[in-house]
């Protein structure tokens, strides 16, 4: 079946898939948002387990997305893939420590003689949902600001910068979309936890959580969409090389009014 | 190969290793303990007892500890492909990445959904749901074994795919003949039933412990029945698919086989070494015929290699120098085709940007013509395909030695049983716990056969360790190298406190 399939088709077969599995795991890094919330919300011990059991059964969800959306970008963009991942070394390196650390944290942390502590365990937690959201935010954002790497005639490429990917949380831009990307996640583990733990304090603590993390939300989602409204597109034009003047708001435009003129 | 370039491929090599290592501490145990749970929670299913209820429990909970680490440790390696492999990732992204992303999806969607009701759902959803769940954990754990075992056995025997000159990369042309290679069934059923055979001594050894302990005999007794017949029959099916696996080498990978058997010299009716201590004097074309001493099986090499008990096996030296009378060809023409096939490549390329149809048409047919050789071309010296024979021979041997002593446990664990004589015999409790290690080891020097003997290649003939690497600096990946090392250790110490903390105050 799929063999009949043109490039284009196969590519925009893919592409839906990718956008699928990525919108999936934004939805699912919920399970972030709430664990850098741990503290925030949860002040004595039992609210502090209250809010880690609730979400400690939905860990695998996330979990398994992201390695379905590695495995499907592999398959599906490899050159993406190989660039991205081989270049920005060290930003997907820390992503996948972090992810490392929570993977065991659930289980390990309320056993007995479990060698760390509990409390390390409960850092293990923070440290992921505050590095994991933040920085895939980050490396998505490059996707559209651009990274300084070169490709050989094999198509094998070098990241033409030592920082390998770091350089990129240095970037406003990049950044706002990260904290755009964490603050969404801590939203939604609010608002889950809200319908999903019967508790007053815990309640209350995330409705007024709720507002302030709504805000940063607001104003980095939007400051970085409308920086990009503004900044040069870098289309691939074999000919010229040259970055494409308002990419982004032409493209916004142009599907504006599509969509306008199908109503 | 230049200082840097050799020093990024051994720390990305050490990188990999460790990892896989580590994940590989975990995943044999899950992809076996999940059957036997099944198994026992069908017998509590059929016979509503609840001491079988509480055996199911308690194993489960040793089960929950391992996948958790197992998880862990797993995402790594999928990732690693990108950031230490990238031009491997490229090369073969589309053939490579399809099972890895089915891999995910079977977690997804089997995994980690039934894995919830096996934990919570004891009370909440009816005892035939839970028992489905609990067999479709095993089930999916094992099918996700497959793809990524699919995709190992791809890069050991490349099939189903063909170079897109265009691209300058391999794409998949037959999903069904990737999946189908006779090295992809035979490594995942031998892979798997590895695992189950371990799961099994893992599972002896801690009804070992209780018995000694003089506690919990009739989940120790019950668990050691399930666990020695489970064992028994992985294990001798293991011993089948073994030999398939050696026939395949000897096929597909020629230069692994010899230096599992430290043969360097090829010969007719060759014999299979079974115990043998390497000379570490021995140099290529020398008359040493590179052991100290060793203890033979007439002509079992060259039946295992071809059926046949009198056929030519080749050794080292008759793949790197090649044997006429055989029909093998000299390493170093090997690397002239190859070369000659990047050339082809490149010209190929530029003549068609240049619009040179002549020039494009011929370079074209050079190429096709050498493809074979592809990756001969990166390599320095004929001998530079000679993988670590200690390492894999010692390796190769350990497994075999350990896989043979697990059958005779199996049965000597079944036969005190029966007679009811287990805990009269201390020695056989003791040394059912020390089997627990050796199951280990087997495990993981199985996988240093397939991975170091397989060695300069990452892609048999096609793509070498050196050409695969991403170019990164060395000093990052010692730095990541280090960091793995760290965490993995202190999580696999909290993993053994945890457990053995279990079973201590079960």
């Amino acid at each position: 079946m799929f063999e009949t399939f043109s490039l284009l088709t196969l590519q925009q077969y893919w592409w839906i898939i990718i956008s699928l599995l990525g919108a999936i795991l934004v939805f699912l890094l919920f399970v972030q948002g709430g664990q850098s919330l741990i503290y925030t919300l949860g002040k004595t011990e039992n609210e502090k387990t209250i809010i880690i059991n609730s979400i400690g059964r939905k860990w695998e969800f996330t979990f398994t997305t992201l390695v379905t959306f590695g495995g499907a970008f592999f398959a599906s963009f490899p050159l993406f893939y190989s660039t991205s991942f081989g270049g920005a070394y060290w930003v997907w390196m820390i992503i996948l420590f972090s992810f490392v650390l929570q993977a065991v944290s659930y289980e390990f942390r309320k056993k007995s003689n479990n060698f760390l502590g509990q409390k390390t365990f409960e850092v293990f937690l923070m440290i992921n949902g505050f590095t994991a959201p933040l920085l895939l935010g980050i490396t998505v954002a490059t996707f559209f600001t651009g990274s300084n790497f070169s490709v050989d005639e094999m198509n094998f490429s070098k990241w033409e910068n030592t920082a390998h990917g770091l350089e990129s949380v240095l970037s406003l831009h990049n950044l706002s979309l990260g904290i755009a990307v964490f603050s969404l996640s801590r939203v939604l583990a609010i608002l889950y936890f809200m319908n999903n733990i019967n508790n007053e304090n815990i309640f209350s603590r995330s409705k007024k959580q709720l507002f302030i993390c709504s805000s940063i939300f607001l104003i980095s989602f939007l400051s970085f969409i409308i920086t990009l409204m503004f900044v040069d597109g870098y289309a691939v034009n074999p000919d010229t090389k040259e970055g494409n003047a308002n990419k982004y708001f032409h493209i916004f435009i142009r599907c504006f009014v599509g969509f306008v003129w199908n109503i | 190969m230049d200082e840097n370039l050799l020093e990024l491929v051994n720390w990305s090599r050490a990188q990999f290793a460790l990892t896989a290592m580590y994940h590989w501490l975990f995943v044999p145990l899950t992809l076996g303990i999940t059957f036997i749970i099944a198994i026992m929670e069908t017998i509590y299913y059929k016979t509503n007892d609840e001491k079988w209820k509480k055996i199911t429990k308690f194993w489960m909970i040793l089960f929950g500890i391992n996948f958790a680490i197992g998880v862990a440790t797993g995402i790594i390696l999928e990732f690693q492909f990108g950031t230490n492999w990238s031009n491997y990732s490229w090369f073969v992204g589309d053939i490579f990445g399809a099972p890895l992303a089915i891999e995910g999806i079977m977690a997804f969607f089997l995994e980690s959904t039934f894995i919830a009701v096996m934990f919570f759902g004891w009370n909440k959803v009816s005892k035939k749901f839970h028992l489905v769940s609990t067999w479709l954990v095993a089930l999916g754990s094992n099918l996700s074994a497959l793809w990524i075992l699919v995709a190992n056995a791809w890069m050991q025997h490349p099939v189903g795919m063909k170079f897109n000159t265009e691209t300058a990369r391999n794409e998949m042309v037959d999903f069904w003949e990737i999946l189908f290679s006779p090295v992809a069934i035979s490594k995942f059923l031998h892979t798997i039933t590895s695992g189950y055979v371990l799961a099994s001594i893992f599972v002896i050894g801690v009804s070992a412990w209780f018995l000694l302990k003089n506690r919990e005999e009739f989940l120790a007794k019950k668990s050691i029945l399930i666990a020695a017949i489970f064992g028994l029959s992985s294990s001798l099916f293991l011993a089948g698919t073994g030999d398939i696996a050696g026939h395949e080498i000897a096929q597909k990978q020629g230069m692994k086989l010899a230096a599992m058997e430290g043969l360097y010299k090829g010969e007719n009716g060759a014999s299979l070494v079974l115990f043998g201590l390497l000379d570490g004097d021995k140099k290529l074309k020398d008359e040493n015929n590179g052991f100290v001493f060793k203890i033979e099986i007439p002509k079992a090499l060259s039946f295992l290699a071809n059926r046949d008990f009198d056929s030519f096996v080749p050794g080292i030296e008759d793949i790197v120098y090649g044997n006429k009378e055989h029909g093998f060809i000299p390493t170093s023409e090997k690397i002239i085709k190859g070369k000659l096939a990047i050339k082809s490549l490149k010209e190929y390329k530029s003549s068609k940007k240049n619009g040179d149809k002549i020039k494009e048409k011929s370079s074209l047919k050079i190429f096709e013509e050498n493809f074979k050789y592809f990756g001969y071309g990166y390599l320095n010296s004929p001998e530079s395909i000679i993988p670590n024979v200690p390492l894999v021979f010692y390796s190769f041997h350990i497994m075999v030695a350990l896989g043979f002593y697990f059958i005779v446990f199996f049965i000597l664990v079944l036969f005190f049983l029966k007679k009811d004589i287990l805990q009269k015999n201390k020695w056989i409790l003791y040394t059912s716990i020390w089997t627990v290690p050796l199951a280990y080891i087997a495990s993981e020097t199985g996988w240093i056969v397939a991975e170091v003997g397989r060695q300069p290649w990452v892609i048999q003939d096609l793509m070498t360790t050196s050409m695969a690497v991403s170019k990164i600096d060395a000093s990052a990946v010692q730095i990541t190298f280090f960091l793995f090392l760290s965490i993995f250790t202190a999580l696999l110490i909290a993993e053994i406190k945890i457990m053995t903390t279990q079973i201590k105050n079960y």
